[in-house]
Order: structure tokens, then sequence, then C-alpha cells
């Protein structure tokens, strides 16, 4: 499949050859200077360091000798150009929309050039204006730490050793940078996707929708009135938010022809991000998808999140089961069963926690066994829980609806049993009496009890919005989905960027979030995953969801 | 030292608050790079995880009779961290052998012993060059007992401790300091230079 990159025109183009499949360049409004290869390679030096010669980027820091990745531009500036605050250091913006023209020396001015905050701070930061760059004068700054009015930069700004090709081929990726619009942004609205795989169940689909959509609903509701006050009202300063528009792209069939269904709904309908959406089996097409078109895939609900560690494009709020897998063997380590029992249905999520407990449980040098369920009659369930005796562990890796049918045989007697919280619906799992009292749940969300407070806050929201509570972690979810892409949103202002959205995600969950389901939520540079720990928890009662825990706070 | 460096501290601060803090603080840089005072520090004995994945009670990591150069830094740090660990780096090669090089980590829930351990691979660390981690409240505990705590990875300084023996008192360098700098430092503190 080949797209024709229309220069100039707000689409992120797909191209890619049989040779290089692998190989997508993004293409965007740009100057015709750059080609796909030298955009290539001008990237490669921008993000990672490297020269076109294969040879690492030089230069000499503030603490000595730099080179290669640690010398990168990207590095500190971030991949999308536009800076980053650090403690109380300012990164400036770098994309050459920034560059080429006059720093602005009164807030008044800034403001009307650029009205967002890195650039406004660092204008007043640095307390100077400067003339705009020009080649020479980038040059100049790059190799000698120089402005363009003729001052020293920065201590904390790299003087590098270019030579002349490289530092034009590095300039002409600049002026590109975070320059056009992207897709899905028009001066008046935000188009965005939900994503919902075949095999998630009406409920829970209808639930992820519901909070979705009345979000977009009070967000832009939220917008008129700006509006409104700005027409009518001299002095009010005019709204830059957009309307947010949600289109519900439904997956059907095999997840092999997931990807090109997502490629046909992109072409129909551009969109900035996909936000929230809902998968319990493989969420993998997506993720490939939204990574080969630089797009984010912004806090979907999915038990299994493929590995996502290297790509940028995917956040999440938790490994899922594959969190749950490193809790378990961290539990295992030290509790030392004589074997573990790892049991599940014809599920891929289960199978995917199992392939992931065995490869942690193997680490650690416990011995597993997996045992698939084919069919939850007594029979098979008699099979499945043979030879288990006391000194054995056994982890059931079981869906809700699974859960019901094993009161037909007993627990294993004496042996330690536990439970994915994931896909047995936590604290809600319909496990039989004598099951509940033996079991441990295998716990990725803060305690009931001890999240009580900020549940509340999402609670009230549903309840304004006239949603019953139908099921807490996907509402939860997806309420939190849409909260942290509106803060993100507004401090983005007017320059809505996909690449930034994802770095503001790394540098700002900490802070401000509502934790809804999680005990806290932290991303890092390069960090995708922002939970990153659970609990071992076990029943009050046979017959109660009551959760109690069962131990400390576990980060595996 | 300046004033406008040793007053800019406010804690925990909101991005968009911090503009102003920046904007008083931005000239300092440029001329006063790095800074040190002497300061005495009551440490906690957390339990922490080494990146050999041992258990460890704190102080006695602390406390072993060898001069100690202490950071704190977390794996995924884009600015701050890189050019610290670069200084450190150089430091381990140039007194590997007579000081203990320690760097406890800031986000210690993604930088788990595993993830400091290549870390330390990348660094080239030899065997004198520690890296910690633990809870996220052993963490907090100790950069409140240095006084970097600033409510947030992603807020912190550049900041490198020296002390030349136990018991006595710490040398804390503020900036960007580089490793030739440090030296210089850590030999007049062996020598008893104040």
């Amino acid at each position: 499949m080949t797209a024709r990159p229309r220069v100039g025109v707000a689409v992120v183009a797909l191209l890619a050859t049989a040779a290089a499949a692998a190989a997508v360049v993004r293409v965007s409004s740009r100057p015709p200077s750059l080609t796909d290869r030298r955009r290539a390679l001008a990237e490669r030096l921008y993000r990672h360091g490297l020269l076109p010669s294969g040879q690492p980027l030089r230069a000499r820091g503030p603490t000595g000798e730099l080179a290669g990745a640690d010398a990168a531009c990207a590095r500190c500036h971030r991949p999308s150009g536009m800076g980053v605050v650090e403690g109380d250091r300012i990164i400036p913006p770098i994309a050459g929309r920034f560059l080429f023209q006059r720093r602005a020396d009164t807030v008044a001015e800034v403001e009307s050039r650029h009205p967002r905050g890195p650039d406004l701070a660092h204008a007043l930061g640095r307390q100077r204006a400067r003339v705009p760059y020009d080649r020479d004068r980038l040059v100049r700054a790059i190799r000698d730490g120089v402005d363009a009015s003729g001052r020293s930069l920065d201590a904390l700004m790299p003087r590098y050793a270019l030579d002349d090709g490289d530092a034009r081929l590095l300039i002409d990726y600049l002026a590109q940078l975070s320059a056009a619009p992207s897709a899905g942004v028009t001066p008046q609205t935000i188009d965005f996707a939900t994503v919902v795989t075949p095999d998630v169940g009406a409920v829970e689909r209808q639930a992820m929708l519901d909070v979705v959509s009345a979000f977009f609903d009070v967000h832009n509701a939220g917008r008129e009135l700006e509006r409104l006050r700005a027409r009518r009202y001299a002095g009010a300063t005019a709204s830059s938010a957009r309307a947010w528009r949600l289109h519900v792209w439904q997956l059907t069939g095999p997840p092999a022809t997931w990807d090109a269904q997502l490629v046909e709904a992109v072409r129909r309908q551009p969109v900035f991000a996909l936000v929230s959406g809902i998968s319990t089996q493989t969420w993998d097409p997506v993720q490939r998808f939204c990574e080969r078109r630089a797009l984010p895939c912004w806090f979907p609900i999915v038990d299994l999140p493929p590995f996502a560690e290297g790509d940028f494009y995917s956040v999440y709020f938790s490994e899922g089961v594959r969190l749950e897998a490193a809790i378990l063997a961290r539990v295992l380590a030290t509790q030392r069963p004589r074997r573990l029992l790892l049991v599940r249905g014809d599920d891929a999520a289960a199978a995917g926690a199992v392939q992931a407990a065995l490869e942690r449980l193997g680490r650690d040098g416990i011995v597993a066994e997996e045992r698939v369920v084919p069919s939850f009659d007594r029979p098979a369930l008699g099979g499945a829980f043979a030879g288990v005796g006391a000194t054995d562990a056994v982890m059931l890796w079981l869906r809700a609806r699974e859960l019901p049918r094993l009161g037909d045989v007993p627990p294993p007697s004496g042996a330690s049993l536990y439970l994915s919280a994931t896909l047995a619906g936590g604290e809600r799992a319909p496990l039989p009496p004598a099951w509940k009292a033996q079991a441990r749940l295998i716990y990725p969300f803060e305690l009931p009890e001890l999240r009580r407070a900020a549940m509340a806050r999402v609670r009230a929201w549903l309840q304004t919005r006239g949603l019953p509570l139908v099921d807490e972690r996907v509402q939860a979810d997806a309420y939190l989905a849409c909260v942290l892409l509106a803060e993100k949103l507004d401090e983005m202002r007017d320059l809505v960027q996909r690449d930034e959205l994802l770095e503001r995600a790394e540098v700002g969950l900490a802070m401000r979030a509502p934790t809804a389901m999680y005990r806290r939520l932290s991303l890092g540079p390069g960090q995708r995953f922002a939970s990153k720990g659970g609990y071992v928890a076990r029943f009050a009662a046979p017959t109660s969801p009551a959760l109690l825990g069962a131990s400390d706070w576990i980060v595996p | 030292m300046t004033a406008s460096t040793a007053k800019r501290r406010a804690g925990p601060i909101a991005l968009a608050g911090a503009i102003a803090l920046v904007a008083l603080a931005g000239a300092a840089h440029a001329q006063a790079p790095w800074h040190r005072t002497s300061a005495r520090y009551r440490v906690p004995d957390v339990a922490l995880l080494r990146s050999d994945g041992a258990s460890v009670h704190f102080r006695g990591e602390l406390d072993d009779g060898r001069p100690v150069i202490l950071n704190f830094v977390f794996t995924t740090c884009t600015a701050v961290c890189p050019l610290m660990s670069h200084s450190f780096a150089q430091l381990d090669k140039e007194l590997g052998g007579e000081v203990h090089l320690i760097s406890i980590s800031i986000d210690p829930e993604h930088d788990t012993p595993a993830r400091l351990s290549s870390y330390a691979a990348q660094l080239h660390a030899g065997p004198h060059w520690s890296f910690y981690t633990g809870t996220l409240e052993a963490s907090i505990a100790l950069q409140r007992a240095f006084g970097v705590y600033r409510g947030d990875k992603m807020s912190h300084d550049p900041l490198t401790f020296v002390r030349a023996a136990p018991g006595e008192a710490w040398l804390r360098i503020e900036g960007f300091a580089p490793a030739d700098a440090i030296v210089a430092a850590y030999r007049q503190l062996r020598a008893g230079a104040p």
C-alpha cells in the first residue's frame, strides 16, 4: 500500500514500500529540501545522536565531553522540539517556528505571538529578547553556544562538534519539526476516536462509551459558554478551546484484520488521538498501528497491554495481567511453593498472563506448570487440580464467567490459591464460597478502602451525568483518560501536537491527576505504564465482596 | 553563592506556578553554575534494595568507613541526571578505589534493581559505585533528609554530596559541577580544609 504524501496539508500519511515495510516515514508539511532519506538521517541525529556517517555526535557539556545519545538534542528538548521544564530549569523549544523569529521581551508581545507556557516562560526566564536565528547564527549557537543576539547560551547547552553538512541537515530538520498542525485538528475542532475490539461485552462497551461521550459533551458545553462570553462582553478573552468530536471505531473479525480496518477508519476520518478504548483480549494490532502512524493511544482499558517500553505513542494505566504475573512471582519468591500451577481457560489475555508468569518465575527458579481447562465441567476441572498438595500453589487466570463453575469441585486442599483480579472482576469475582475463603486476589489497584476518597470524585461525576455505576474499573479508567486528556490539551493551548501530548504525560502525571482506581500514577520519559504495583488481598468473608489487604504495596 | 540561587527553593510547585521563580533564577545559572555549602544531615536508616538485588539498610551502606560521594537520580531522566551521572562516571574512574559512590533513585517504583543494574552497566560503573532503590517512602525519606525533596521526580535539582568520613559534615554541591571540581573539593575535604 502506498499513500501519496500531500505536502502542505495536515495529513499524516503512511509511506511504505515492500522493501522497507518497517521503516515508516511520517510525512507532514515540510520544506521540500528534506527528502525522506535525509529526514531519516536527520531524525537519527536529532533523537539518537548518531551522525549520518554512523559516528556518534560529540559535544562539550557542562560536566565534560558528551557523545551519542547523551548528546542528542531530543534528550533535553524532547522529540517534539517543544522544550520542557525540569525542576526550575527551562529547556527552551527549538522547533523552527520558535528559532526563526524574534523572541519578544514583554509578556504582551510574547502572548500575542505564542500563547503558550514554555516559550513565555523562557522569554521571561532569560529576561532578554533576541533577534531571529538564521542559518549562520544557528550554526554558531550549536557549535559555540552564542545566541542570535551574540550572547552566551546557558552552560547547560552543550557545544557541538558538527561539520557544515551535518549542521545543515540538523537545521533543515528543526525547520520542519512540529511545524505542521497534527491531523485531526482544526482551529475549531479536534477529532478523536475510541477503539472497541469485538471480544468486549455489551455492558463494558457501553459503560466506556457513555463516560467518554458524556465527558466530551461537558467539555463542549464549557467551550460554548466561553465563546458566548467572548462574543457578548468586551474584554473577555476569546477561548482557544476547540470542540471535541468522538468517533467510535468498532473493530470486527479476527485480530489479523484489525490493522486494515484501522487504516481505513483513519483514512475516512483523520483523528488527533485515540482516547480510552477497550479490549479484553489482544491489543497488539492497535498499538502497532498507533506506533506506525504516530497516533497517540491514550490510556485504553486493556487486560493485556502489549509490551510497550521502547514504543512512544501508547500509554497505559498499568501492565494489567503482566503486572499481576510479576506481583505473583515476587510473592512466591519468598513463599517458595513446591510447584505452581497456572490454570487458565481458552482466553488470549489469560494465555498472555501465563506466558509472562512463566518467564518471570523461570528467572526466580520456581517450577511452574500451565494447565489449560478445555471445558468447565466436573471431569475437566477435576483433572486440572489433580494431585495438588498442601505445599503447592495455584494461580487462577480465570474470567468472571468461568468462576461459578468451580463450585462443582472442592478447592485444592491446603494449597495456596491465587486469583487474577483483572480477569475475575476484582472484589466482585463470582467465586464459590469455599474457594473464596481460601483464595488470595492479586490486585493491581489501590485497595477499595484506601481509594474511597479518590473514587468519590469519579462517582460524583457519574452521578451528575446520570450514569449508574455498572463497572467501576471501566468507568473510572474511561473518566481518568478523559480528565488527563483535557488537562494536557489545556496545557498545550493553541499549538496541539501529538508528540508533545505524550511528552506532557511523561512529565506531568504525578502532580495533578486524580488517581481513581490506582494508588499513584506516574510516568517519566520513556515510561508507558503509570501504575506500577499492587497488593495481595483476601475476601473479608466468603459471602462478602469486601476486600482486606493481605500484603503491603508490592512493586515487583 | 548568589542570593537568588539560595532562596529560590520552593518545594513542590506546579509547572505553571514555577514560571515566575524561574524568571528570577534564570540569570544566576550562567554566572554560577554550581556552588558549595557545608551541612550536617540526620540520615534515616531506611531499608533499601541495591541494584544487585541485596536488601540493605542505608546507614550500614553509608557508614562503612569509606569517603562517600552521593547523588539522587532516576534512570529515565533526560536532562539533569545524565549530566550528573556523566560526572559520576568520571569520578568513578578517578577515585573509584578510595571513594564509595552512591546513587539513590528518586523514581524507585520504576527503577527496579534490574533497571538500575542496566543503567549502571551503560555507565560502565565499577564496583565502588552503588545504586539504590526501595519503596517510594524510603526514597522520599532520604530525599527529605538531604534537603533535595521537591515533590516530584521531574522537579529535582542537580546536587552532589561529599563526605570525607562517617560522622563528619557533608559538602553540598549545588549545580552541574564538573568531575574535576568535585575531585578538587573532595581532596580539600580529605585534607581537612573547610
